[in-house]
C-alpha cells in the first residue's frame, strides 16, 4: 500500500517486517522531520530569544496541536509529552498513587501490557489498596456492574490488546464506570490503537490515555500522555526541575500550570516534531484506509494459515470484541523462539515470548506465543512468503 | 549459520538423560526458568564422592535449550563437580557446534546455570 514511503526498503529489500506492534517503521517524512531539526533549527525551547529558538518552540508547541487535534483533546494544554506510554503511566501511578489508600481499589484487566499492569500492582503493595484483575468469566461491562464500588479509585485498560488484538468496548466500559462511581478515574492504554483507528477522547470520555510515538510511525523516545484539564491540574507533579516551576525562592517553589507542570527538563524536542509528522502522515493515509487494510491483512492472515498449518492456533479475543491488526499464535511442537528465530533467518520479523503479557500468558496456560502484527507497508505477498516458509519450519520440527 | 543442525534436532527430538529415573537416588537437584520465553528446567543428579555419577533432566523449552541440556547432560556424566563448575559459556558455544545469536544464548545456558546450580552444595 505504502511501500515506497519507508527507505528502509530501499536498504533492506527483501525485508518483510511483521511487528508493527512492537514499533513501526518510519516513513521519510519523518526521517527528514527530525533531520530538519537537528540540522536546521538545533536549540532549545521555550526561553531563547533567537531565531532558531524561537522556530524550534514554535514546532514543538505545533506538534502538541498536532496531538491535541489527533486524539480530539479539548485543549492543548491537556498533552503532555512523555517518552512513552510506560512513563506516561508510571508518571500516573506516582502522582495518582498519593491519593491511594489502604481499602481502595485499582481495577485492570488479564489483558493488559505489563506497562498497564506492573506500576498498579506496585502502587496497591505500597498502599495496601486491592489490585483486582478482570478476566473474562463474565463479559466485561457486566464485570464492571457487578465488580465496581465506591471503593474502586481506578480503573484502566487496553483500548487494543497487544496479543490478541482485540478492541476493548472503552466507551461503553466508561459509560458503566461513570454511572457506579462517578469519582473513579479512567485510564485507556492506546498504544495498539492510535496506529489502526481514530481515538476522540472527549467521545471515549476517559480521564487520561497513552500512547508511544513509535508505534504510530514516530521516533522512539516520545509519548503522549492526555488528561482532562481539571484532572491534571489537580495531580501533583511527578519530576521536578528546570521548566516545570513559576517561581522558586529560598523557601518554597510554586509550579507551572500544565502542560509545563509535568515536563521537567529539556523534553525530546525533535521527536515531539517527528510524532507531528508521523501523525500528519497516518492522516494522509486516512483511517477508512487503514482499517479497509488492517481487515484484508487480517482476513487473508486467518485463511492463509488455516491452509498451510491447520495445526496453528490463532490466540482469540477474550472477550469477544472485534479484531484489529495483531495475531498471536502457538504451533503444537515447535517453541515460539524457534519459530521466529528461523524465521527471522530469513528476515521475516515477527515476535516470541510473552509480548509484556505475562498474566495474559499465564491465564491461557501457554508459556509463550509467536506474534505477527501489520502496518501500512505490509501486503498479502508478506503473509504468503511468511506462510510458505512457517510451513516448511513446522514440517521440519515434525 | 544454521544453528537448527542436524545434531540439534535430533537430541530436541530424541534428548538424551530426559526422563529422571526413581531407581536412581538423585542427592542434588535444582529448578530453573527463563520467564522471558517459558522456558524451565529441572535437574536432578546424583553426586559421589565429588563426581557426577548420573544426571538427568525434564524441560519443556525450545529446541535450542532441550538439545542443550541433552547434550551438557551427556558430557557432564561421569566429570568431576570441579570441572562442571569451570564450565562456561563459551563450552556450551563449543559443544553445540553453531553460531548463536546474543538473544538465543539464553536459551542454550539455561541448562548449563541449572546443572551448575544443582551441584552447587557439593
Amino acid at each position: 500500500m505504502k511501500r515506497s514511503d519507508f527507505p528502509i526498503f530501499q536498504s533492506i529489500p527483501q525485508l518483510n517486517y511483521l511487528d508493527s506492534g512492537a514499533t513501526a517503521l518510519k516513513p521519510q517524512a519523518v526521517i527528514e522531520s527530525l533531520t530538519h531539526y537537528y540540522r536546521d533549527c538545533s536549540s532549545n525551547i521555550h526561553r531563547g530569544l533567537y531565531p532558531i529558538s524561537i522556530q524550534a518552540s514554535l514546532a514543538y508547541e505545533g506538534a502538541r496541536h498536532t496531538v491535541a487535534t489527533f486524539i480530539h483533546a479539548a485543549d492543548d494544554k491537556e498533552i503532555i509529552f512523555t517518552k512513552g506510554a510506560s512513563e506516561g503511566l508510571n508518571l500516573l501511578a506516582s502522582s495518582l498513587g498519593k491519593d491511594i489508600h489502604q481499602h481502595d481499589e485499582i481495577i485492570c484487566t488479564i489483558l493488559e501490557h505489563h506497562s498497564n499492569f506492573v506500576p498498579w500492582q506496585e502502587l496497591a503493595a505500597r498502599t495496601g489498596a486491592s489490585f483486582v484483575v478482570i478476566t473474562p468469566t463474565t463479559d466485561i461491562v457486566s464485570f464492571c456492574k457487578t465488580h465496581l464500588t465506591s471503593r474502586t479509585k481506578i480503573v484502566t485498560f487496553p483500548y487494543v490488546s497487544n496479543v490478541t488484538g482485540e478492541v476493548l468496548p472503552v466507551k461503553k466500559l466508561i459509560q458503566q464506570v461513570r454511572k457506579i462511581n462517578p469519582l473513579a478515574v479512567c485510564i485507556v492504554d492506546a498504544s495498539q490503537a492510535v496506529a489502526h483507528m481514530p481515538v476522540d477522547v472527549q467521545d471515549l470520555d476517559c480521564d487520561y490515555l497513552v500512547f508511544s510515538g513509535h508505534k504510530l510511525y514516530g521516533p522512539t523516545g516520545i509519548g503522549v500522555l492526555y488528561g482532562k484539564q481539571d484532572r491534571l491540574r489537580a495531580l501533583p507533579p511527578y519530576q521536578f526541575g528546570g521548566d516545570m516551576i513559576h517561581s522558586v525562592s529560598l523557601e518554597k517553589t510554586s509550579y507551572a500550570d500544565i502542560p509545563n507542570k509535568f515536563e521537567a527538563g529539556t523534553p525530546p524536542i525533535g521527536e515531539a516534531i517527528g510524532l507531528a509528522e508521523a501523525i500528519r502522515y497516518v492522516l494522509s493515509v486516512g483511517f477508512d484506509a487503514i482499517a479497509q487494510h488492517d481487515h484484508l491483512l487480517l482476513t487473508h492472515f486467518e485463511k492463509a494459515m488455516h491452509k498451510s498449518i491447520p495445526q496453528l492456533q490463532i490466540l482469540q479475543p477474550l472477550f469477544g470484541g472485534p479484531k484489529t491488526s495483531v495475531a498471536s499464535f502457538t504451533v503444537p511442537h515447535v517453541h515460539p523462539h524457534d519459530m521466529a528465530d528461523l524465521l527471522g533467518q530469513k528476515d521475516i520479523c515477527v515476535r516470541a515470548g510473552h509480548h509484556c503479557a505475562q498474566p495474559l500468558h499465564t491465564y491461557l496456560k501457554i508459556p509463550a506465543s509467536c506474534r505477527v502484527s501489520f502496518g501500512v507497508y505490509n501486503n498479502t505477498f508478506d503473509i504468503d512468503s511468511f506462510a510458505d516458509v512457517l510451513s516448511s519450519i513446522c514440517q521440519s520440527f515434525l | 549459520m544454521n544453528a537448527y543442525t542436524d545434531e540439534i534436532m535430533d537430541h530436541y527430538r530424541h534428548p538424551r538423560n530426559s526422563k529422571f529415573d526413581p531407581r536412581v537416588a538423585y542427592n542434588s537437584t535444582s529448578d530453573m526458568d527463563n520467564p522471558s520465553c517459558g522456558d524451565q528446567i529441572q535437574v536432578k543428579a546424583l553426586v559421589l564422592d565429588g563426581y557426577i555419577k548420573d544426571i538427568a533432566f525434564e524441560e519443556i523449552g525450545c529446541a535450542l535449550s532441550t538439545a542443550s541440556a541433552s547434550m551438557l547432560s551427556e558430557m557432564v556424566k561421569g566429570k568431576s563437580v570441579e570441572e562442571v563448575r569451570r564450565m562456561t559459556s563459551d563450552d556450551v558455544v563449543k559443544l553445540l557446534a553453531i553460531s548463536i545469536s546474543p538473544v538465543r544464548l539464553k536459551c542454550a545456558l539455561m541448562p548449563l546455570e541449572a546443572i551448575q546450580k544443582a551441584i552447587s552444595s557439593h
